[in-house]
């Protein structure tokens, strides 16, 4: 790694945290001064006089917004070097008095299985059926290939996802199959099960919701493919590779392919945030106790921190992947200006 | 004294260019161009006609169809398609779901309309004074914007929806926060247009006759970024309905007594095991709107785009 790139990395960074803490004041901002956490406790009859009041001082409620925001921003990070990331995160506790980031961990692993296996399985999607179509432009496999994606565009995420578990379960009954359409994993068996068991479960119950919400989401990561593609089949250096003999199937391939990938990098990482908004909702479709439930509860509850912790946790995933596409990017094309 | 004509008057004024018949056709506008790239594709035009049918059907034929969709029928719930005159069932407190359809249509149209104006709008504003002011307005409308896509749009759109739930149970209400939360693509999109066109020597040429900023922005620039503000909006359109449906169905968005088309098929998620229809109906109705306007939108993409131009035809 040269030293432009050195620079080009920092400078990405320090604007990814600028970004970052700009987001977190507008919505601790927007939370604390819109919830009222204790709207629940002011519903109940014969309340004792002054309960609301002694609440409001425990929550820290009665303190002024700028300082209740510099509280939370100060006890947001903590330096551990036991964990991965080196930094742990504290969002403060909830109305239950239970802390924010604990139950985040455990929601946000359920919810990553999903979404990263999702990814992964998206981005292969529309590489090859992309470079597919892309090569065999205006053949009947690209012809095929177009009205599949925009179908699958024009789905709602849930619509699709429901009837997806349909037909599991259709199969289920009739063909004898045995696909998991509900849970993230099967109910109690963290209790009693195995370490591989419950990997098995687990592993079972995540075939559905990630092949949904992968279908939905490498749709339109296809096109893009395509017209990558077509663009560099266009393109002067590959008619020269093969105006010097070398072999189709190898211009494409060495030539062809290798470029054709390095935009759908930048695509991946703007959809990222739309692939987090399609997982919530999946989720809701296969009963997952994840980020949605959470998120659902939270706001259910106006529980400032629960929610502010929340929304903070998708940015910085939004901001981390878009951090690192940005720097993949400029690795794999040499031309971007490192300015 | 004999006044000599300066140079200025010495120039033969020039009316319409003459046709050069021999060489070429008569000049068209780029605009003109793409209306007749759009009318030749098949595909395009059958999204767009596809489209007008069903939104001229969703406004005319409530009129003449037998069941409103706020007059239940109280002998008839639950009822399959096709049984007492109910052309595709009814729900479990009788209402018509055809009729529902047509209102839900027209009520998603409304959504559509009104997000789609309001994120064109701020999204051209927004993009135009940063790409043609730069500097200090660029910087800080352009990170602005960047804090905006830091948080998920689904999510900003929940967080907004469940603090105003009395704005967001209306079709007119969604579709206000969506424009409001929608407009930061276009402005990215219109401020990278701006910032080469306004090197232009057109531009130029109108500050060098004294043309306004406002003048020059409205008149000479927006015009040239036409394509991408009219793929935005048809894209965005799509997007709205999409997104329409997500919220509904998370809980967040349309409520009782207005109607939607995903207020309609969230609720025969419901009832998919009991009573189909109620959910796959719906859902191919949003399928086929959605697939139309996203066609149109690659149309017009299609319609604009360089590559495809004949010099003559």
């Amino acid at each position: 790694m040269g030293f432009p790139m050195l620079i080009f990395t920092l400078k990405r960074f320090l604007n990814s945290i600028f970004v970052l803490l700009a987001a977190s004041f507008i919505v601790y901002m927007f939370a604390a001064s819109q919830y009222d956490p204790l709207q629940k406790l002011r519903q109940q009859p014969q309340l004792q006089p002054g309960t609301i009041e002694r609440q409001a001082h425990l929550l820290g409620l009665d303190r002024p917004l700028l300082e209740r925001y510099w509280q939370w921003l100060s006890h947001l990070i903590r330096f551990d070097f036991h964990s991965i990331a080196f930094i742990r995160f504290n969002f403060g506790t909830d109305v239950n008095n239970t802390s924010v980031s604990t139950q985040l961990a455990t929601r946000l692993e359920i919810t990553m299985r999903m979404v990263l296996l999702a990814i992964v399985a998206a981005i292969i999607i529309a590489i090859i059926a992309g470079v597919i179509s892309g090569v065999r432009r205006d053949k009947p496999i690209d012809f095929v290939v177009t009205i599949l994606t925009f179908m699958l565009i024009a789905l709602p995420t849930f619509f699709f996802a429901a009837l997806l578990k349909q037909g599991a379960i259709y199969l289920n009954q009739h063909a004898g199959t045995d696909f998991k359409t509900t849970g993230d994993e099967d109910f109690g068996i963290s209790t009693y099960g195995t370490h591989s068991e419950i990997l098995h479960s687990q592993l079972l119950h995540l075939i559905l919701p990630t092949i949904s919400l992968a279908l939905i989401t490498t749709a339109a990561w296809i096109r893009y493919q395509r017209a990558s593609m077509i663009d560099v089949l266009e393109a002067d250096y590959l008619r020269l590779a093969r105006a010097k003999g070398v072999r189709w199937p190898t211009v494409v391939r060495r030539h062809g392919l290798r470029n054709a990938l390095i935009p759908l990098t930048t695509v991946v990482a703007i959809d990222v945030g739309a692939l987090f908004g399609g997982a919530i909702i999946t989720e809701r479709v296969y009963v997952w106790h994840g980020m949605g439930e959470y998120l659902n509860i939270a706001l259910g509850a106006q529980d400032i921190n629960a929610v502010v912790g929340w929304v903070m946790v998708s940015a910085i995933f939004v901001v981390a992947f878009n951090l690192f596409a940005d720097l993949l990017y400029a690795a794999l094309d040499p031309r971007i200006r490192l300015a | 004294m004999t006044v000599q004509p300066s140079e200025m008057q010495l120039v033969v004024p020039s009316g319409e260019p003459e046709n050069d018949t021999e060489f070429g056709t008569a000049s068209r506008s780029q605009f003109r161009q793409a209306v007749s790239r759009f009318t030749r594709s098949w595909m395009s035009m059958t999204a767009l006609t596809v489209f007008v049918l069903i939104v001229a059907t969703a406004y005319i034929a409530p009129y003449i169809y037998k069941w409103k969709f706020n007059n239940p029928d109280p002998t008839a719930l639950s009822v399959p398609p096709g049984k007492q005159g109910h052309i595709l069932g009814t729900d479990e407190t009788g209402f018509d779901l055809l009729a529902r359809l047509f209102r839900g249509t027209q009520r998603d149209l409304l959504i559509i309309l009104v997000s789609t104006s309001i994120a064109v709008f701020i999204g051209i504003i927004v993009g135009a004074v940063a790409g043609y002011f730069g500097a200090f307005a660029d910087n800080v409308l352009m990170r602005f914007v960047d804090i905006m896509l830091t948080v998920p749009y689904l999510v900003i759109l929940i967080l907004a929806c469940a603090k105003y739930p009395n704005t967001a149970g209306t079709a007119l209400g969604i579709g206000f926060l969506f424009g409001l939360f929608g407009w930061m693509g276009l402005s990215r999109l219109v401020r990278a247009q701006f910032l080469s066109l306004k090197e232009r020597e057109f531009v130029e040429a109108a500050h060098a006759m004294g043309a306004s900023n406002f003048r020059i922005i409205f008149r000479h620039l927006i015009p040239n970024a036409l394509s991408t503000i009219l793929v935005f909006g048809t894209l965005f359109a799509a997007t709205s309905i999409v997104a329409e449906t997500s919220l509904t169905y998370l809980g967040y968005g349309v409520k009782p007594p207005d109607t939607s088309l995903g207020l309609l098929v969230s609720r025969g998620v419901d009832a998919v095991n009991t009573r189909s229809w109620l959910f796959y109906y719906p859902g191919l109705l949003i399928l086929v709107i959605v697939l139309a306007v996203n066609l149109v939108g690659e149309g017009i993409r299609n319609a604009f785009d360089p590559r495809n131009n004949r010099v003559r035809d």
